[in-house]
């Protein structure tokens, strides 16, 4: 369970003519009621930012604005990234932000997946009786 | 197709701005590389163009805010710094880390002479542009032709 969240190989679906791909670099944290995915996507804005669930899969593709890191010949830059998404993770729990070029992702776990603490009652009467005389 | 994914994980491998940088070196001569220890300062993607009336400098600073960056700029010679921090935010553990630390010194030679006061620079989406006004006799002229 170390890797929680794994690459997935899949390609992205529709390939990209004129435009430069990268990987975004990704960052994946694990807290105990969720995952937290950061990517980098430098140049990209909300509106041009798509973060999708594809069966068991969280695709992210974004496109650079053409004013900001496009590269010779006027192409841009799309960075995108899939990733598989653990068993655990509740579809209905996914939130996405994005500021200052860096998207977050958070994935809740579902109630079942999430470790539960056991209330450790105190011992019955019965053991101070035995304690005390 | 596949090798798309198998990225070393630097973050701008293919990206063409050191391209870009050779292809435009006659407007820009970059005359030192970025003071980091450990390599990183290649992961700092810059572009530069000139806009006719303007030089302009683009580069991707994710994540990083207006304070993050100090640009200075003395004669012809223009100093970029920033400096990034990735923690793994509180309460978390981490499972995977792609996004290196950024800190970087790049110093740009402008090819002509730009009007200091008119400078502009920002960061949106985490990109800095930076915006420097030719100055007024360096700027590109229209001859008007006139009917013989």
């Amino acid at each position: 369970m170390s890797q929680g969240i794994q690459e997935s190989m899949n390609n992205v679906s529709h390939s990209v003519q004129d435009a430069v791909q990268v990987a975004a670099p990704t960052d994946v944290f694990e807290r105990e009621d969720e995952y937290l995915l950061v990517a980098d996507f430098p140049g990209v804005s909300a509106d041009s930012l798509h973060v999708e669930v594809r069966e068991h899969d969280l695709a992210l593709e974004g496109r650079a604005g053409p004013a900001s890191n496009s590269g010779p010949s006027g192409s841009s830059v799309v960075y995108a990234r899939r990733f598989r998404i653990p068993a655990t993770v509740d579809r209905g729990q996914i939130k996405a932000e994005l500021s200052s070029g860096v998207l977050r992702v958070h994935m809740g776990k579902a109630e079942t997946a999430r470790p539960r603490r056991i209330p450790v009652g105190r011992a019955p009467v019965v053991a101070r009786s035995i304690g005390g005389e | 197709m596949l090798n798309h994914w198998s990225d070393s994980g630097i973050w701008g491998a293919r990206v063409v701005p050191n391209d870009l940088l050779r292809e435009m070196s006659h407007l820009f001569r970059e005359f030192e590389e970025g003071e980091v220890a450990d390599g990183s300062a290649r992961a700092l993607q810059v572009a530069t163009r000139d806009a006719g009336d303007t030089f302009v400098v683009n580069a991707c600073v994710p994540g990083m805010a207006d304070a993050d960056v100090e640009i200075t700029l003395q004669g012809d010679s223009l100093v970029v710094r920033g400096k990034r921090n990735v923690d793994v935010p509180e309460g978390y553990r981490a499972l995977r880390r792609e996004r290196t630390e950024l800190e970087f010194v790049r110093s740009f030679s402008l090819p002509a002479h730009v009007e200091v006061d008119s400078v502009k620079a920002g960061i949106s989406n985490g990109v800095l542009t930076i915006e420097l006004p030719k100055a007024a006799e360096e700027q590109p002229k229209r001859i008007s032709v006139q009917a013989a």
